[in-house]
């Protein structure tokens, strides 16, 4: 049966035959609406032998259009191939959307006559146009073998008989059938040769199995297919997806890697595995696939190398987990090859190519914009190909230039407009280093870094990653305060100075050099604000800004600047809210209200902070230290609440074990020996540091001192323990206390001295053996109790020989500190050790105060601040460091530095509270408020002496005279002089008369000023019958006023036993008095 | 640690580059690469009894010139050597390490695998003595 679709398709076929052995029969163009289907075919097949594909798509999608109608077997065939012949034009000219529609239309419709073909293109084209799970699944067809289907219909024998002498196309019936016999025997061959081929339904049965090569390209495309997927997972962080894909890429690949010849092609096979192997956390697999990559052509392949950072960075991040992945990642980094490694590379192999197929020798120029320059490598750099053409040689057409050579001239294109990743590289090796912990190799690439690109954003990154190695493991101090310093005077702009700075600041910090920190200041100060185009950018300088703040409250803190520090803690919440820091901010903020001991704003400030932390870093701490503002108030209760909350909430927390000490404490106090000492024995056993075991331990041994029954054996037993557990990190000397005054306590004199003995010649070269100090203070005291004659002469013979014996110039001061205070001349050692002992550091706490004891005495103030220095490096905890407080105190003030002076008076009262041996802090505070011009402080300071019991005595007669003096300096001449009086009638008796006697003179003072000069003339008369301060050096200036005949007489008259009741009545308006102690009511004369 | 050791063992490395030294003369007694005169730099500062400064001159060979094949093992090798010869030991270990790793089959890893060997001893000397300090 004919068909009009049997009739146009035989049109079709004789043109076909025509065209394919008689060449092109039209010699003008004419519109492919008026072609007949044949000519349609036969204009497609012209274009297509002169490589006009593109011109050939027209004819083509106009002949499925004409024949669509059609139900014709052979017609359908045609109609294949020529959807298969588009397919393939669309794909040579790169429009792999439309050869996947057209493959698909063709796998859709029968005949299918190629299935192989079509399946293997459709999965290249799939990928192409990153349908990678079509492409998986088209890959999957294919590599099954699809079969051809539907192709008996088509093969049907045309009878060239039934055709019209039109249909003809003037052939004879003889000459088509051997046109038709010859194009089949010699249609095949061409076919196969390329896309410039004609069409034809000869080859039905022409679908050949896939060849080797075939498969590798089918098995790669698979297996970028599911890495890409794979990629695409991740990147949605659907990690077993991620994982799946991961996984079904290793087979493929492998195939590749197993069966192909192409060097280059296995080499990136194997890199897509490195990257899976990476993906699927298969480290040790992947560093073997890395070796065997190291030794392939693959490593010229830009994606390879692209593959290779990325790989390396995957590594290198999953490295703290396992170091030896630092090692494969090193060597992925230095696998990757340089850009004009590469280039020179495919430059060979471009050339190679072309003088292959014909083409003169090309060069690759990296070239600079128009004025030289390159700005960036992004902008201005470009590739240029530069071909080598003999200039005498004569013009000819060049043959067409190969597509494997479009492709790699595109690909080195792409390279060269790639970002500079060599730097990269370098940085990330360098990172790698330090990481791994090769700190010189780190320190010199990430100069190198920094030499490649000084002023740039990695440069400067680099060097303050290097000034961090030289910090830390290398603590090449000087080295890096050299670098940062001379860096920074002409940085102040940017994220570089900060980092610098910030690595500066580190190094301070991990000196203790807090004042250098504080030094700092200033150049922070001139860092310009944060003004980076790049958002990332000024965030992270807003950071450095926010910890470079947060450093400088630190270091005040650390100075003990606790009003500074507390500033600087707010300051940062104010100005970076939400920060990184804001947390520590918050805790540190509090923590200086406890140690200005403000407990009550503290204890809000770690409410606060509960609340909003709940899970915070510092929940245990801030609720331990809740408890500790409570005990701090007196509101033991309430703490014990706050310390047993730590224990039952966070029993792995460093806060633990001292909670457990101080509800151990509280216990204690109250009595409960029993639960006390299981706190303390939880808080031992618990502590993560000698020094968190050792004050539940010596806590514990003062209990069982206190309990009535004798629990002697127990405190060996705790404080042996204890020693055995930490071994020299114990403190081992107060450990020796403890055991000597058991003994002690058990009658064992002998046995106590001869421990404490041997403990300071044991112990007493150490100056940081606290323990020794204590033992040499307790055994003076066992001297003097407890021992008979002849021990004390026993024990100072023997002491005297340790002295002459001992090397260690410590000990030496330790046993002549001992033998001084059992003799009662310490203050004698101290004068002697002023001028004795130039180097200080080798004193222990109590040889330096018994100099500054000495200092004071002497009013010598020169070696005050190095005493103070070397308390503050080494004994920051020790119950000495008063006597230097005080003498340094004494020393600013009396120099003029009187904000230092009062700062130092409060550290003094932090340290140590109200005591009677502090009670001078609270004085000079006022007098320093007094020269700062605080009048009303200073007065509320003096005024509050007088309401501490403690301080009884000497310290009421100081604060009443300098009462007088602030109201006096206040012009208060009738107030001042109560002040004088009364510190002369009260207190005469307390630091043999020396206030009373200035409180004369000082009342005399105030007398003349009020034009009273009788009243000053009795006031020195007084004096000079006032038996207590008479022979007093300030008595000469009464005398001198008086005149030698009335201080005879006065004189002779008190020599006769008598006395004076001489009282001056001054109107005083003291309106407010202080709490315990009456304002000396002015009295009058009552003789 | 044991410090007899340690000189052993600083000694046979130091014989090792100067094997390694002789060798280099003798191949190419004029033209060294930079990386090559950045080495000798670095022995000679080591021989000048100042290893830190030696070391930081090998830093460079391995920071400047990583792909030059001919100096880099040895380079890398002898910054083993310094690391051990400053006390670094864990330095010293992770550099052998990447040694064996970067080199494997080649006479450093070798040699790296050996200096490894060494390190392990002196660090397990090392800890009792650290542990019965503490």
């Amino acid at each position: 049966m004919k068909s009009t679709g049997n009739y146009k398709w035989i049109v079709g076929i004789v043109s076909l035959c025509v065209l394919g052995f008689q060449g092109p029969v039209h010699a003008q163009a004419v519109p492919p609406e008026e072609m007949s289907a044949g000519g349609l075919l036969a204009e497609a097949t012209r274009m297509m032998g002169d490589n006009r594909f593109g011109l050939a798509i027209p004819y083509l999608t106009e002949y499925l259009k004409r024949m669509e109608v059609l139900d014709e077997a052979g017609v359908k065939g045609m109609m294949q191939e020529v959807r298969l012949k588009l397919a393939k034009i669309h794909a040579y000219l790169e429009d792999s959307g439309s050869a996947v529609d057209y493959l698909n239309e063709y796998i859709d419709t029968l005949p299918l006559a190629k299935p192989r073909e079509a399946y293997k293109l459709l999965t290249l084209h799939l990928y192409e146009i990153e349908e990678y799970e079509k492409c998986i699944a088209a890959g999957t067809i294919a590599l099954s073998n699809p079969q051809p289907k539907g192709l008996k219909e088509a093969v049907k024998e045309v009878n060239y008989e039934d055709l019209s002498k039109e249909e003809r196309g003037g052939f004879s019936k003889r000459q088509l059938e051997r046109m038709a016999k010859e194009e089949q025997e010699g249609l095949t061959e061409r076919e196969e040769e390329d896309l410039a081929s004609g069409l034809s339904t000869r080859s039905t049965d022409e679908d050949p199995e896939y060849s080797l090569m075939d498969l590798v390209l089918l098995n790669m495309t698979m297996g970028q297919a599911y890495s890409d997927l794979a990629t695409q997972y991740s990147e949605i962080e659907d990690i077993p997806q991620a994982r799946q894909q991961w996984e079904q890429c290793l087979e493929p690949y492998q195939f590749v890697i197993d069966q192909t010849a192409d060097e280059e092609r296995k080499g990136f096979a194997i890199m897509q595995t490195v990257s899976a192997l990476i993906g699927l956390e298969r480290y040790q697999e992947a560093g073997a696939f890395i070796s065997e990559l190291y030794r392939s052509n693959a490593r010229y392949d830009i994606r390879v190398n692209m593959a290779l950072i990325s790989a390396a960075s995957a590594l290198f991040n999953a490295g703290a987990e396992d170091p030896t992945l630092y090692d494969s990642a090193l060597k992925l980094y230095r696998m990757v090859l340089p850009r004009e490694e590469i280039v020179a590379y495919q430059e060979k192999k471009m050339n190679d190519i072309r003088r292959f197929s014909g083409l003169p020798d090309v060069l690759i120029a990296i070239t600079t914009n128009d004025m030289g320059t390159v700005h960036t490598v992004f902008g201005d750099k470009r590739v240029q190909f530069s071909e080598q053409r003999d200039p005498n040689a004569v013009a000819t057409k060049l043959p067409t230039k190969p597509m494997e050579l479009v492709r790699l001239e595109e690909s080195v294109a792409t390279l060269v407009a790639l970002p500079p990743y060599e730097d990269d590289v370098l940085y990330r090796t360098a990172q790698l280093y330090a990481e791994a912990g090769r700190p010189w190799e780190a320190v010199a690439t990430f100069n190198e870094v920094t030499r490649r690109d000084p002023d740039g954003a990695r440069g400067e990154r680099a060097f303050a990653d290097s000034l961090m190695v030289l910090l830390d493991p290398l603590e090449e101090y000087e080295r890096i305060e050299q670098l940062a310093t001379d860096y920074l005077i002409g940085h102040a702009e940017g994220l570089g100075p900060r980092q610098v700075a910030h690595a500066l600041c580190v190094s301070y910090q991990r000196q203790s050099k807090w004042k250098d920190v504080k030094g700092l200041q200033e150049t922070l100060d001139q860092f310009i604000s944060p003004n980076d185009s790049d958002p990332e950018v000024n965030s992270a300088m807003v950071k450095y800004d926010c910890e470079l703040a947060y450093l400088q409250a630190v270091a005040d803190m650390m100075l003990m600047n606790y009003p500074a520090a507390r500033t600087g803690f707010a300051g940062v919440m104010e100005k970076y809210p939400g920060s990184h820091q804001q947390e520590s901010c918050a805790y540190w903020h509090a923590m200086c209200g406890i140690f200005l001991q403000q407990y009550e704003a503290a204890l809000a400030e770690f409410t606060a902070y509960a609340e909003a932390y709940p899970n915070g870093v510092w929940i245990a701490s801030a609720t331990f230290q809740r408890g500790i503002c409570l005990f701090s108030m007196e509101r033991y209760d309430e703490s014990r609440t706050w310390f047993t909350a730590v224990i039952d909430h966070y029993p792995d927390s460093q806060a633990y074990p001292d909670a457990c000490s101080m509800r151990g404490d509280l216990l204690a106090s109250d009595g409960d020996f029993e639960s006390a000492q299981r706190d303390y024995e939880e808080a031992i056993a618990k502590a993560r540091s000698a020094r968190q075991c050792t004050y539940p331990v010596f806590q514990m041994t003062a209990m069982f001192e206190l309990d009535n029954l004798d629990r002697t054996d127990e405190i060996i037993a705790v404080v042996n323990a204890y020693l055995d557990r930490y071994g020299d990190e114990a403190d081992i000397a107060k450990a020796a206390y403890w055991i000597g005054k058991t003994k002690l306590a058990q009658g064992k004199v002998d046995d106590a001295v001869d421990t404490y003995r041997s403990t300071i010649l044991e112990y007493g070269h150490d100056v940081q053996q606290a323990g020794v100090d204590l033992i040499i203070s307790d055994l003076t005291d066992v001297y003097r109790r407890n021992l008979t004659d002849d021990r004390r002469l026993s024990l100072e013979q023997s002491l005297h020989a340790s002295l002459a014996e001992a090397d260690s110039e410590t000990l030496k001061l330790r046993l002549r500190v001992l033998l001084a205070g059992i003799k009662g001349e310490s203050l004698e050692l101290g004068r002697e050790l002023i001028a004795e002992v130039d180097d200080l550091t080798y004193a222990p706490p109590p040889v330096l105060s018994l100099i500054c004891d000495a200092s004071f005495d002497a009013k010598d103030y020169s070696r005050a601040e190095e005493i103070l220095t070397i308390f503050r490096a080494r004994y920051e905890d020790s119950e000495y460091m008063g006597a230097v407080l005080k003498l340094r105190c004494f020393d600013l003030f009396g120099t003029g530095f009187y904000g230092t002076a009062l700062q130092l008076a409060e550290e003094t009262q932090a340290l140590f509270g109200a005591t009677r041996e502090t009670a001078w802090a609270q004085i000079m505070k006022a007098r320093a408020q007094l020269q700062l011009g605080q009048i009303a402080a200073a007065r509320e300071s003096l005024s509050s002496v007088l309401a501490v019991r403690e301080w009884r005595g000497e310290p009421y007669a100081e604060a009443t005279y300098y009462l007088g003096e602030l109201e006096e300096t206040a012009g208060n001449l009738g107030k001042a002089f109560a002040w004088y009086q009364r510190a002369y009638m009260q207190y005469k008796g307390y630091a043999d008369g020396h206030w009373a006697a200035e409180g004369y003179l000082a009342s005399a003072r105030c007398l003349e000023k009020l034009g009273r000069p009788g009243d000053v003339r009795n006031t020195y008369r007084a004096m000079l019958f006032d038996r207590y301060v008479n022979r007093l050096p300030q008595a000469d200036r009464a005398r001198e006023v008086l005149g030698p005949a009335v201080a005879q007489e006065i004189s002779l008259k008190v020599a006769g036993g008598a006395s004076t009741n001489i009282t001056i009545s001054v109107e005083a308006n003291i309106t407010k008095e202080p709490a315990a102690e009456t304002a000396p009511e002015v009295q009058e004369t009552v003789e | 640690m044991n410090k007899e050791f340690l000189f052993t063992l600083i000694a046979l490395a130091g014989l090792c580059v100067c094997a390694q030294e002789t060798t280099t003369a003798t191949n190419a007694p004029m033209e060294l690469s930079a990386a090559g005169r950045l080495y000798e730099q670095a022995v000679a500062q080591r021989d000048a009894g100042d290893p830190k400064q030696a070391v930081q001159t090998v830093a460079e060979i391995v920071a400047l010139h990583a792909r030059d094949e001919q100096w880099m093992p040895k380079a890398e090798l002898l910054s083993v050597e310094l690391y051990l010869e400053l006390d670094r030991l864990d330095a010293a270990d992770v550099t052998a390490r990447q040694v064996e790793s970067l080199y494997e089959g080649t006479d450093a890893a070798e040699k790296a695998t050996a200096l490894r060997e060494d390190i392990k001893k002196l660090k397990a000397e090392k800890k009792p003595a650290e542990t019965s300090d503490e």
